[in-house]
């Protein structure tokens, strides 16, 4: 994701400038991959057509360690295990030809000794 | 009443459901005439037009060619980009007080249900892929993590109230779309369309238009016996929205409270008769608990034992709401004021009604407004 040069912000949904400071140099840098789940929902009804054989599907809002917020859905796991908290990580998947950006759950790292 | 305010002076809504063969225009053209025989007012008489755009694409209601079709040159025409009557009214309201316009009217019209819109664009720039599609996921998401904030997971069934009151109200509500008897046991088998949120606690979609119209304080007088005033207006619009803390759960509903609430010195406790904008049960709790009617976590409490029941100690959406009345994007609830405030609600009268209060979101929580209105004693 664009990051500011000026002020550090992780600018997501991304833009022209830097949305926290007017900062005009962003840079493409790698994120780490880590969230957890801020919220979610499950859909049983298909709006669209393409989803039909997916539903039900999950969405989520996922926090990323880095700041950002963004929607997407969460992979490997019972949508009853699903719960606001789960720990995240990035997984890209092929879809169609596209590469999508999803989540899958994160086992806890264990503490330092 | 304010000599620098506003206040209501008529306002009418046709018939909700599904009308093949009318347009939106149709519809609109409807309201309009219902307005103004409803009020006595002479079409001459009106100098300014707001109406709502629909959400469907289709650009009817767009407001140069609808004042054409109305035979109208007002001083001051337009639309918002987002303009439910939670926002248009307050523009309006603006417009008067600038002393640009004495007599609006807003219409809004829409032929929905009828063209098929099912309301299925994506919810942020990137959520296509995703399946984030339709303003209930947002909904259904700050819901969830609205129970979960408040260890409420156990009671989300407790929202089954709101929907069971909205049908008991719209059962007295001669307009209203769905009147059918809806028992706790419906509620509970009705399918989730996206969990937590089942079909009841979503928003229909039908046919129908309403027209308002306001005029400045002193017009208000000569045009009507019982003016329904516009006591104050709270905004807060938050466009970083998912860059704003816990945007879903719409804390900027709080400054939206505080503005209205100083704005005309009447707070929730003096509130007759609530009127939340609900395109989806989630967003009543939390309108609830922002705006000071219970404390944080209670506004599913706050939703039993018939204490929302138009005789109960807070009325909310004595017109059945738009899981029942119909989906008008809270311009119904409008027309609900103006008979309350005028006595005219019949058998949803709440008694002694004199202060009424209306909130109002934005889709994706990106825009909150409140309006408190009075009612005249002359």
């Amino acid at each position: 994701m664009p990051q500011c040069t000026s002020c550090g912000h992780v600018q997501y949904p991304m833009g022209p400038v830097c949305s926290a400071c007017l900062g005009q140099t962003l840079e493409w840098i790698d994120l780490s991959g880590a969230g957890k789940v801020w919220g979610y929902a499950i859909y049983h009804h298909v709006f669209d057509p393409a989803f039909a054989t997916e539903v039900p599907y999950n969405v989520a809002m996922i926090e990323l360690e880095e700041g950002p917020l963004l929607a997407s859905n969460v992979i490997g796991i019972a949508h009853d295990a699903l719960h606001t908290g789960l720990n995240v990580k990035a997984v890209f998947e092929s879809v169609d030809g596209q590469t999508l950006l999803r989540f899958q759950p994160r086992p806890d790292t264990p503490p330092p000794n | 009443m304010s000599e620098t305010g506003a206040a209501l002076v008529g306002a009418f809504a046709t018939a909700q459901g599904k009308f093949p063969g009318r347009t939106a225009w149709d519809l609109g053209i409807e309201a309009f005439r219902g307005a103004l025989t409803t009020s006595g007012i002479p079409r001459g008489e009106i100098d300014g037009l707001i109406t709502q755009m629909g959400y469907d694409g289709s650009g009817q209601m767009e407001p140069t060619r609808f004042g054409q079709m109305l035979g109208l040159n007002p001083t001051v025409s337009g639309a918002l980009h987002y303009g439910t009557a939670g926002f248009s009214i307050p523009y309006a309201a603006g417009l008067i007080a600038s002393g640009q316009c004495s007599l609006i009217a807003l219409v809004y019209a829409t032929n929905q249900r009828t063209g098929g819109y099912t309301f299925s664009e994506p919810m942020d720039p990137y959520g296509a892929p995703y399946g984030y599609l339709n303003p209930a996921g947002p909904a259904a998401i700050g819901f969830q993590r609205y129970l979960h904030t408040y260890g409420l997971e156990k009671d989300r069934d407790k929202l089954a109230a709101y929907a069971l009151t909205m049908r008991e109200n719209a059962i007295r509500n001669p307009i209203a779309y769905r009147r059918e008897p809806m028992s706790l046991e419906d509620y509970l088998n009705d399918r989730f369309i996206i969990w937590p949120l089942r079909r009841a606690d979503i928003c229909l979609i039908n046919d129908g238009a309403v027209c308002l119209l306001l005029a400045s304080a002193e017009r208000a007088r000569d045009l009507t016996d019982r003016p329904v005033s516009i006591l104050g207006i709270g905004r807060q619009d938050a466009l970083r929205m998912m860059e704003n803390p816990d945007h879903l759960m719409m804390p900027h509903m709080q400054s939206s409270a505080r503005r209205l609430y100083e704005a005309c010195g009447v707070g929730p406790s003096e509130v007759d008769a609530l009127y939340v904008q609900d395109a989806h049960a989630a967003v009543i709790p939390t309108t609830l608990e922002h705006y000071g009617f219970c404390g944080p976590g209670a506004g599913l409490d706050f939703l039993q034992d018939g204490r929302i029941a138009t005789h109960g100690a807070l009325p909310l959406n004595t017109n059945g709401g738009q899981m029942s009345e119909g989906y008008m994007v809270g311009w119904l609830h409008q027309v609900e004021i103006f008979r309350q405030l005028r006595g005219e609600a019949g058998p949803r009268q709440v008694p002694r009604c004199e202060r009424a209060q209306f909130c109002a979101t934005g889709g994706l929580r990106e825009f909150t407004a409140a309006i408190m209105y009075g009612a005249d004693n002359g």
